[in-house]
């Protein structure tokens, strides 16, 4: 229902932005970078035609906008489609692939005035720096001592299902990511809860929390293969203790890049962009002399897999769990439920399809509509009074804070620069067309978005960037996987990274196997093979192998 | 054919944002702020509209077909009485499932999860205080 006194005064009157605060950000992000470099004024993300980042005026009106477009993204019906092309576990393991991209201290939508000081602290893209830190020594709790007498960590500490005493010797047991209780912290006998990870982002729901258990267990399993410290052809124990540590991470490192390249690009990308990118020496468009990461990848096309959850999941006997639920499942929300119980423990034919398995979880379509589990309370709650709680503003607002490119820029430069590839797409070939396109799904409701004719004018013809992203996944591409601009900002960052910054173990090719194979050799001398060479390429046979090695096959609870 | 003691599903609500709905029908004030406005509804299609509105997260089951509305007042005793057959539906599940709280209670007891009850007379009692609780409490 609409005021009968202009709505559009009365969403500002609360806006904090009215008042000039926050500003949106101008001063450098180290570690953020501009896709084809800075754009100049005329190329950015604007509000009728001024920079919301520096009129307040301006940053009013977008936030008013923005409200709206995130009231209708985040209204996804309950009868909404899923995706048969992508089962549910890769929606957790894209995040765990956002997390070694970006580490910021502070959400773009948090950061107050022109010079918030963040920084992208990742560094060294997709070498699993999320799941190992900065290594044993600065993230000691990540790991177990070798043993009761050595203090060397080599192996990743998981926790027993239900915190179970007598699993000691029940390796099946171990399947929860490490988990601590802080006596004191509240001034009670238990305290705060904590992951033990060296980034506690990816405990954020019991499914994140699993995959990332999942390649703890996979580096485990490796460690495993590795003859003990004194058996091998190294100089001294505590440099035999390093090389297995060493060979272990990046092996583990190498089968995750290789299931990025292998599996999950080819899922998410647009075909004509994956045949484009996937090769060993991809044509990009962007170099940059450092690993920084273009804004519109973090904060524009990759938000794309928040559309991604489904609103429940089957998982063991329950047959819808609501994601509400689990995205409490964590050491911060539920600490006395912690380590996850039997009945939280992923079997992964539910998320991965698995030979001889019933189909998994899949995930959603893609589309501009999340799921309306993100509104529960305490989740993501409005950033200020009178803002939509919630996932969609979050990002809405962190984009329209970041100054990134418009997506007429982008769709210009990409019809330069590949026009084969940009005439794919109908609505980055002809912009009238666009705008047509995304006004009539922008008019839809206005009784719930208040927006008006220019509103609705305004922002189909500058979309804020992980809307359109989402919204041409849904028109182009079905759904089923991004569209041709969303696909070639994701494969510049992702494949790019892989193609720029190789393992000392990649170059001189071959692929996995023969990556594998050199690490050895580079490490413990000639001949030395993994007696059981992980040369995994897809989730699948990442499952299977870790099942293989640690014994995993008919464990109870159900690994597969 | 709808469930007459179908379950409201609440896993996806947002019970501050339907707090600030029923204050503002209750007070007249507008409490939730976002622009829209929310008088007490007088149907339910005025209901459902406000409730994705006020971005509450609160779908109304198939089963409800009317709508009365009652305002209380501090100087008489309003016994709300819950419908038989909810009573019933509900003590039958309560022989098998635990009694689930929502999750907002969490955040003001430390974080803790509340242990689960461990049988049925236990999970039967505290219905018996749940009820006893929102049948006849009023805002405090």
């Amino acid at each position: 229902m609409r005021t009968e006194t202009d709505p559009r005064a009365a969403a500002t009157a609360s806006c904090p932005v009215a008042a000039g605060l926050p500003d949106g950000i101008l001063g450098a992000l180290p570690g953020f970078r501009h896709f084809l470099g800075d754009p100049p004024a005329a190329e950015r993300f604007q509000v009728d035609g001024a920079d919301p980042r520096q009129s307040a005026p301006a940053m009013a009106t977008l936030r008013r906008r923005l409200r709206g477009l995130a009231l209708l993204m985040g209204d996804r019906p309950a009868q909404a489609a899923e995706n048969p092309r992508v089962p549910a576990g890769y929606t957790y393991l894209l995040q765990l692939t956002a997390h070694d991209l970006v580490s910021t201290t502070t959400g773009f939508w948090s950061a107050g005035g022109p010079h918030p000081g963040v920084a992208n602290a990742a560094g060294t893209p997709l070498r699993l720096r999320t799941l190992y830190g900065d290594g044993p020594g600065a993230c000691p709790f990540a790991f177990a001592p070798d043993g009761a007498r050595d203090p060397t960590r080599s192996r990743f500490r998981l926790s027993a299902v239900g915190g179970e005493v007598a699993a000691a010797n029940r390796a099946a047991a171990f399947r929860d990511i490490g988990r601590a209780a802080t006596p004191g912290t509240l001034g009670s006998r238990r305290g705060y809860g904590e992951a033990l990870l060296a980034d506690a982002r990816n405990d954020q729901s019991a499914l994140l929390s699993q995959v990332t258990g999942l390649f703890q267990m996979l580096h485990n399993a490796i460690l495993g293969m590795i003859p003990a410290v004194g058996t091998l052809p190294a100089k001294a124990a505590r440099e035999a203790a390093a090389a297995r540590f060493a060979v272990a991470q990046e092996a583990t490192a190498l089968v995750f890049r290789a299931i990025l390249r292998t599996d999950l690009l080819p899922r998410v990308l647009h075909p004509a962009v994956q045949a484009h990118y996937g090769t060993a020496a991809p044509a990009l468009l962007d170099r940059p002399a450092d690993g920084a990461i273009p804004l519109e990848f973090s904060h524009g096309a990759f938000r794309f897999g928040h559309a991604m959850p489904r609103d429940s999941y089957r998982i063991g006997s329950f047959e819808a769990a609501p994601l509400a639920e689990l995205l409490r499942l964590n050491s911060t929300r539920s600490p006395n439920a912690m380590p996850l119980s039997h009945a939280w423990i992923l079997r992964w034919s539910q998320f991965f399809q698995l030979p001889g398995q019933a189909a998994p979880n899949a995930s959603m379509r893609l589309g501009p509509q999340l799921s309306p589990m993100l509104i529960a309370d305490g989740l993501l709650d409005p950033i200020a009074e009178g803002d939509p709680c919630g996932l969609a503003f979050r990002d809405l607002m962190s984009a329209g804070l970041a100054g990134l490119r418009s997506v007429d820029s982008l769709a210009q430069h990409l019809g330069r620069l590949r026009p084969a590839l940009a005439a794919q797409s109908p609505m980055l070939a002809d912009a009238a067309l666009r705008r047509a396109a995304l006004a009539e799904w922008l008019g839809r409701d206005p009784a719930l978005s208040l927006l008006d004719a220019a509103d609705v004018a305004a922002l189909a013809a500058d979309p804020p960037l992980p809307f359109y992203v989402l919204f041409e996944a849904e028109r182009e591409a079905a759904g089923e996987g991004l569209g041709i601009l969303g696909s070639v900002l994701v494969a510049e960052v992702i494949h790019g990274a892989l193609a720029r910054a190789p393992l000392a173990s990649e170059i001189g090719g071959g692929g996995l196997a023969a990556a594998l194979d050199r690490l050895c050799e580079s490490w413990f001398g000639p001949g030395w093979r993994f007696p059981d060479r992980p040369a995994v390429e897809d989730m699948p046979g990442l499952i299977a192998f870790v099942a293989r090695r640690l014994d995993l096959a008919a464990a109870e609870p159900a690994f597969l | 054919m709808t469930d007459p003691t179908e379950p409201m599903d609440m896993s996806p609500v947002n019970f501050e944002n339907w707090g600030k709905l029923m204050k503002t029908w209750a007070t007249g004030e507008d409490y939730v702020q976002n622009g829209h406005r929310f008088p007490v509804p007088r149907t339910l299609e005025e209901v459902k509209e406000q409730l994705r509105m006020a971005q509450t997260g609160v779908v109304l089951p198939a089963r409800i077909q009317h709508l009365k509305v009652v305002q209380g007042r501090s100087d008489t005793l309003l016994l709300r009485l819950p419908p038989p057959d909810l009573v019933k539906a509900s003590e039958q599940r309560l022989e098998a499932g635990d009694y689930s709280l929502p999750a907002f209670y969490n955040a003001h007891y430390d974080g803790q999860a509340p242990t689960p009850l461990p049988d049925k007379a236990a999970r039967l009692k505290f219905h018996a205080q749940r009820i006893g609780d929102y049948s006849i409490a009023n805002c405090q």
